[in-house]
């Protein structure tokens, strides 16, 4: 045996927890090494003085001690505890928080999406600030494009809320005007060829296009998150207006503009 | 471990969990002793000793819910031990003067000596070496854990521990060796 192999034997004897004396292997090499056998020299002493020699006792009292600190301890953890909510109640909380959260950003990015295209994209319509009396609300925030208020006749309409009651939409100003919507639908000399195979779907959208604005400028005013809506319809009549008699001629024709269907109007007609 | 034991390890448990008191004072009882031993090998100083023992205790009982029933409990609370007197070393930032520690040592048989200095030997020796070492080598003989709880109370391979476990041997067998008393009589071999 070499002594790197006794080196090695007896780190395996004393893994399996055996004495190095009793291994002949050990002994035989130790008898003619005396390197090796100080090193089982040591490792006798060592281990000796691991078993005989104790740590010195602990204090009296330190156990008490230590339990009335731990005693403490737990009092105070049971009243933490008793504190804190459920697992369901937190995990309710933090879903509740994360949706408002998400909910925010969301409303945040919207509001920004307009505001970057309101700052884009030209002015469709844009009324004097107070030029009627139905502008006394909506002052501040970007300027808001409108629909065009294109003369349609009153109709009766479903209940917009409760407490509106049978409020039919407002009378608009298209009697004042010089076209009229009939003409939107059978004039149209700029619609392109590839939209003449849709043309019945125009139809019917330019004929729903108003109203459907008029209501959403009333929605509007509960629902401010619906704007994005508004400006997709704004965006499709800015298509189709250039297409009508109106949309080319020059600038003495009187385009039309939004007679009352802002959300500012929706309260005070109502 | 065996299975007795263990269920009655979980009862204990589950009686410190619900508040009983009389449980907290068993549960210091039954591991006061070897926490306090390990703390008092790793650190050298009873009063340090005394601190890291409380703040092991403190550990175990805010923690005693995540015990697994299935797994040993001395292993844990001896980790959490080694862990605690790890992180006292390193505020101490010097351990202790190796050299000057070999400087010390009590020139005497371990049959001679007093315990008190056979203790200090054993402790400037044991200092001698790195707290990691020191820790899996007093696991190991000292509480008699087998490797593989060594393993997973430190929280490393098996084969790491094995490592230290040896080199803390070898550096141990050589503070010995530096002392003249290792050959002396008391502790001779047979030598044909």
């Amino acid at each position: 045996m070499r002594c790197h192999e006794f080196e090695s034997r007896l780190q395996a004897v004393l893994d399996a927890r055996r004495a190095p004396e009793q291994d002949r292997i050990l002994l035989d090499h130790a008898r003619v090494c005396d390197d090796c056998y100080s090193t089982l020299l040591a490792q006798r002493r060592l281990l000796d003085l691991l078993r005989c020699t104790l740590p010195p006792a602990s204090g009296d009292d330190a156990k008490d001690r230590l339990v009335a600190v731990l005693e403490a301890e737990a009092r105070r953890q049971r009243l933490v505890g008793c504190a804190q909510p459920t697992t369901t109640a937190r995990n309710v909380r933090t879903g509740a928080a994360v949706l408002a959260a998400s909910l925010l950003l969301v409303g945040l990015a919207m509001w920004l999406a307009n505001a970057a295209l309101d700052s884009k994209r030209p002015v469709l319509a844009q009324r004097p600030a107070s030029s009627s009396p139905t502008h006394r609300h909506g002052s501040g925030g970007p300027p808001r494009r409108h629909l065009p208020a294109v003369a349609i006749a009153r109709r009766p309409t479903a209940p917009m809320h409760p407490s509106q009651g049978e409020a039919s939409l407002p009378a608009i100003e298209g009697a004042s005007l010089p076209w009229h919507p009939a003409d939107l639908l059978l004039e149209a000399p700029r619609l392109p060829e590839h939209w003449q195979t849709y043309r019945p779907a125009v139809d019917e959208l330019v004929i729903a296009l108003p109203q459907v604005a008029q209501r959403l400028d009333v929605v509007e005013t509960w629902a401010p998150g619906l704007r994005p809506l508004r400006m997709t319809l704004v965006w499709v009549w800015e298509a189709l207006w250039p297409t009508t008699t109106w949309g080319h001629h020059d600038a003495s024709q009187p385009k039309p503009q939004t007679g009352g269907a802002t959300a500012a109007d929706a309260r005070h007609w109502a | 471990m065996g299975p007795s034991l263990q269920s009655e390890l979980a009862g204990l448990v589950r009686r410190c969990l619900a508040g009983d008191e009389g449980a907290l004072r068993e549960l210091v009882q039954r591991f006061y002793g070897p926490v306090f031993g390990l703390c008092y090998r790793m650190l050298g100083h009873r009063q340090d000793a005394e601190d890291a023992v409380q703040e092991t205790f403190l550990r175990l009982v805010r923690n005693l819910h995540r015990w697994d029933p299935q797994r040993d409990m001395l292993p844990w609370v001896l980790a959490i031990a080694g862990n605690r007197c790890r992180t006292m070393l390193a505020a101490r930032k010097m351990p202790l003067a190796a050299e000057e520690a070999v400087l010390t040592l009590p020139d005497r048989a371990a049959s001679q000596a007093p315990a008190d200095e056979l203790n200090e030997e054993l402790q400037q020796a044991l200092a001698r070496i790195r707290p990691q070492h020191r820790e899996a080598f007093l696991l190991f003989h000292e509480h008699g854990l087998a490797y593989e709880q060594i393993a997973a109370a430190l929280g490393v391979p098996l084969g790491t521990v094995k490592t230290w476990v040896h080199r803390a041997r070898q550096e141990l067998f050589a503070c010995m060796r530096q002392r003249e008393g290792v050959t002396e009589t008391s502790h001779a071999l047979p030598r044909v």
